[in-house]
This record gives C-alpha cells, structure tokens and sequence, in this order.
C-alpha cells in the first residue's frame, strides 16, 4: 500500500513537470474588418458563368474564423493531439472556414453535399490528396507539421479552407461579438498570435504571471 | 455630350466606390518546352513542324477580371496571347505569331433568384464538354480534342474541297474544325442552373461555333444549347446542339447565290464518371453539313443536281481516363483516345470516298501540382492519318504560373 501512495505522489509530481498548471487570464476583443476587399484573386472558375454554391453557415464567415493563441517563450508544454476534429462541406463550402488543431491530431473530412467533393493540400509537409469523396464517409488525415495548411477541392476550385495547426494547447475561436478569453495559463513568456484567414498573423509578446487578467485587444486591417 | 461623359464617369466612380463593388483578378503564364514530328502543323495537331528539335517558348497567357456591381450585375473580361500557326513574325522566333485575343467581354445578370441569369456580348462558346477550357490551367492534357483542332475540307469560303489543306495551304484557307478549339462568339446567352443537378442555356451567336471568326454582326447567326444534368453524385451528363449558317461571302464564291441554305448543324453527347482516385469522361460530337462541293480541277461548283450527296456527315469521339496518384499527391496521370470520321460523298471523279481522311491519335499526359501558383504538365501523342504518312507525333512539356 506504501508503495501504491508513493507511485501515485511521483506520477503526481512527473504529470506536474509535464504539464504546468496555473490560474492566468488573457483575454480581449479583435475587432475586424466588416466588408471584404474590394479587389482580390479570384478563383478563375466560373468564366462560363458556372453558378457556385457559398454556404450561409456563420462558420463559413471570416469573422466567426479568427483564432487566438498563446505560445510559450518561458518554459516548455506538453501538446496532445485532439479528438473530434472534424470539418464538413457543405454547400461547396469548407466548415468551419478555418480549423484549429494541435499537432498530431487526425482530422475527419466528410462531405455533408449530395455530390462529389475531393480535398488536396499542397502545403509543404503537408501534401495530401484524399481524392473524390462520395457523400456521407468520414476520410481521416493526420496533421504532422505546425503552420498553415490551405485546402483545396479539385472539383470546386473556389473552395479554400485551412487548418492552423498550432505547437501550444492554449488557443481560442473568437466568438461573434469579437471576445476571446483564455484561461488556465500558467506563469511566464508567451507570444500572442492572432490569425484571420487570407491576412498576416498578428505577433505580440506578453508576460503573466500570479493569477494575472491581462487584457489585449487587436485589429484586423486588410 | 461631354456632360454625358462626365455623368457616365462620375456614375461608374461611385459604384467602384460603394460598398457593393468587388474585383476579381487571375493571370496565367504559360511556357512550353516542344518537340514535334515532321510532318506536325497547326490546322493538323496544333503545333507547327518549324518546331522539330527542341522549342521553349510561350504557348498562351491571359488576364482575367470580374468586376461585381452589387447582386445582380457583374462585367467578365479575359485577354488572351496564344501562339498561332507561324505564319508571321513572332515574339521568340520569325516563324511564330501570337494574337491578342479577347475571348470574354461581356455583361452578367443573375436574377435575384440567382438561379437564372443572362449573359451577353463576347462569351465562351456555350457547346459541348470541353468549351470552359480554353486555358492551359484547366486542361489535363494540354493537346485539346480532335473536334475542336483538327481542320476539315468544309471551308467557310469555298465548301466542300478534297484534300483542301493541300490545294488551299497559301492562298485560302485549311478549313474549319467542327469547332473552333479556343471557343468564344458574340452573342446572348440565357441560362438557368440548379448548381450539381441540373442547368440549361440557351444561346443565340453571331457567327457560327466552328469558324474562327470575331465579327460583331454578320449574317451566319447561330443557335446553341446546352442541358447538363447530375442523376447520381458520381456522375455527369451533358448534350448539346447547334444550328448556323455557315459560308461566308468571298470574290471566288460568287457563283452562288445565296448562302444561307449552307449550314452546319452539331450535336453533341458527354459524360464524367469519377470515383476515389480514378475519372473517366468523354464526349461524341457528330456534324452535320450541307454544303457546296467544289472540283478544284475545273475551278466549279458542281451543280447542285450532280451532288446527290450534299448532306455530309462527321463524328468525332474522345474518351479521357484520368488516375490521381494517392502516394504522390497533386500528381496524375491521363490517357486519352481520340478519334474523327467522315462518311462517304462522290469526288471529282466520281468515285465514292470519305469526304476527308479518318484520324486516330492517342495521348498519354502526365501532370504535378507544384503549389498553388505552378503546375507541371507532360504530354505525348501520336496521330495517324488514314491513307497518309504522316509523322504528326508530339511531346509538350508545360510550365503553367496561375496567380
């Protein structure tokens, strides 16, 4: 029974090394552009006046698609991979728009239409090709790499979706009113990231420490 | 009138401003390594036996841009620079000529149920499978099908000639595809889809789909239509028909009176099969001539009562099988076989021939998506010509830059 306590105390102690804990705060708004640009690439597709399909999903929504993360400088965290994520297309359309994940984590893609979708990623360490999809089978791909990975449907070029794979657990999706909080941080050096699909991530360096709230707010300017 | 211009400006000023004005933009490159057989030419497999050995140059670029006034108006445009047949001086070399081209000019209406919309001025051809790929960038093979490049004895001038790219090759003309490969007319076209099930257009042209032609107006209209429909999600069909007038006016058809009971009527049938990695698709395309028949010998038209067979007839078949590589991701592979037939009519002689020789050609392409912005795409064909021997083989390596 003693040893029984004493492998408990040092799994304890082990899991407390692996994975600091703390009761930091970061929280904040970003406020965001609410008209999209007037000049950009277009997807080349419909010259022959093709009709495309876009999705009324909120997820569909660059503003319901911005993602905050805190990365730590100071010391070092354990990332696991996640279950559950998934991303649907629907209505020739990626949902959600952009998908945060931790390295490691397998993705499932399902085709939510009544036709035919593919999806390809061309992203170096991250080439993928899962190719044409009937509707209704989950496919899964495993994320190894860090960064952005853009997808693409070879059937539907005006489709583009992107997963933001992240080396932290310590990530947020803003909420519709632009809010974000984040909590459960532990003492130290981090860099805030924010990231609005097609624009420039947003860097910042910040430093919490002894149950801080710390606010920041951002703005998107394309 | 200047305060007209002014206002117009002024107008145009302050739509661009509002925030209901979007413009879309895309450019393509496209650079191409050839080598050719000896006896290759454009009106035959699209490339010129001036480039035997080894060619780099440009094969085609276009600017692209849709600019989006509000909802329901948008205006379409796209230049075009492709390599032509040789015939004048060129950008790389004094063989190679390129044209600057305006396939698309035109003004879009989507009705607020967007559903229905309406396009007019310069359009892309509205027939068949492979009109919408006038561009490299969306082509799997780079070669485009024998119905849309390989030129015919039915001559938009003359009529029906045998052997017309040899008694014509300087000082008229090769003749006509059953339709012309780059595919863009001017006209109104009407359509109404139901997006992955079903849509409709129907098209009314000012010159018919197989010249090459970019007059405004003129005489040889044409009607075309198109139906697409989607009866399961791995599988697409279409059928199209066309219906013009097709002979033009020239100082050596004046023997005929009236031009107008020439025509040409196309009708055609296509399909894609897909699952998981594989694709197979084609397209038949069957044409219908009447037309005047011209002995060359006697520099005549025959007459009408010694043409029992005015009513020529052409079919042209191709079928493409296309493989994505699953371990090599943005790579496939794609083979295609392509055939154009004739049926049989009475030469100058008096024998009963086919109106023009039969072409086989198969194709073997293969292609790697760089990134977003770089395709590489490799191709080989070899075309044999029934009762000719012709060497008409090609290998194109393409670069393709796609912003």
């Amino acid at each position: 029974m003693r040893y029984l306590i004493l492998l408990f105390f040092l799994a304890g102690i082990s899991f407390g090394i692996a994975q600091p804990s703390g009761n930091n705060q970061v929280f904040g708004t970003v406020s965001y552009p609410h008209s999209s640009k007037k000049i950009k690439r277009g997807s080349g597709y419909n010259k022959d006046g093709t009709r495309m399909m876009h999705s009324d999903d909120p997820m569909a929504h660059p503003s319901n698609n911005i993602i905050v993360s805190l990365h730590p400088q100071s010391f070092e965290v354990e990332v696991k991979p996640m279950r559950d994520a998934s991303i649907t297309q629907k209505e020739q359309t990626f949902l959600p728009k952009v998908l945060p994940v931790t390295k490691g984590t397998t993705v499932y893609f399902l085709n939510e239409d009544e036709f035919f979708h593919n999806i390809y990623s061309l992203t170096p360490g991250s080439r993928f090709n899962i190719g044409r999809r009937p509707p209704g089978n989950p496919y899964p791909i495993q994320i190894k790499r860090t960064g952005l990975i853009t997808l693409s449907c070879d059937i539907h070029p005006h489709m583009s979706g992107t997963i933001l794979s992240l080396d932290t657990p310590y990530f947020e999706r803003v909420d519709s009113e632009g809010r974000y909080k984040i909590t459960s941080l532990p003492d130290g050096k981090y860099e805030m990231r924010v990231y609005y699909p097609d624009e420039k991530i947003q860097r910042r360096n910040i430093q919490i420490n002894n149950g801080q709230l710390l606010e920041q707010h951002f703005e998107i300017k394309p | 009138m200047k305060r007209l211009m002014a206002f117009l400006f002024s107008l145009l000023c302050s739509i661009a401003a509002s925030a209901q004005f979007e413009l879309q933009w895309n450019a393509d490159v496209h650079l191409e390594l050839t080598t050719v057989g000896s006896d290759s030419d454009y009106f035959y497999n699209e490339i010129s036996r001036r480039h035997r050995g080894l060619n780099f140059d440009l094969a085609q670029a276009n600017a692209m841009a849709t600019a989006k006034f509000g909802k329901n108006w948008a205006l379409n445009t796209q230049v075009q620079i492709e390599r032509k047949y040789g015939l004048r001086a060129g950008l790389f070399r004094e063989f190679d000529f390129y044209d600057v081209l305006i396939p698309r000019l035109n003004i879009e209406w989507t009705a607020n149920n967007p559903a229905w919309k309406i396009l007019a001025g310069r359009v892309i051809t509205p027939f068949g499978k492979f009109y919408a790929q006038q561009n490299f960038t969306e082509r799997d093979l780079l070669q485009t099908p024998l119905a849309y490049s390989y030129y015919t004895n039915v001559s938009e001038t003359v009529g029906l000639v045998d052997s017309l790219g040899e008694v014509y090759r300087e000082n008229r003309d090769w003749g006509t595809p059953l339709l012309y490969r780059l595919g863009y007319t001017n006209g109104v076209q009407w359509m109404y889809q139901l997006p992955e099930r079903f849509s409709c257009s129907v098209s009314l042209t000012s010159l018919p789909p197989n010249v090459t032609d970019d007059q405004l107006f003129s005489s040889r209209w044409a009607v075309m239509s198109r139906v697409t429909y989607k009866p399961a999600y791995f599988l697409d069909l279409g059928a199209s028909f066309s219906y013009s007038p097709f002979l033009k006016r020239a100082e050596w058809n004046t023997e005929l009176e009236d031009l107008s009971g020439f025509y040409q009527t196309l009708a055609g049938f296509d399909f894609q099969l897909g699952l998981g990695y594989f694709e197979w698709s084609g397209e038949v395309i069957g044409a219908w001539y009447k037309v005047p028949v011209f002995k060359v010998e006697e520099d005549i038209y025959a007459p009408e009562e010694d043409n029992p067979i005015d009513q020529i007839f052409s079919i042209a078949a191709y079928t493409d099988l296309k493989y994505e590589f699953p371990f090599l991701p943005g790579a496939y592979a794609v083979y295609r076989f392509d055939v154009l037939d004739f049926n049989k009519t009475i030469n100058a002689e008096e024998e009963e021939i086919n109106w023009d020789d039969r072409v086989v050609r198969h194709a073997l392409g293969f292609g790697y998506k760089v990134n977003a912005y770089w395709d590489i795409k490799c191709a080989v064909a070899t075309q044999e010509v029934a009762g000719r021997d012709w060497d008409l083989s090609m290998f194109r390596l393409m670069n393709s830059f796609h912003w």
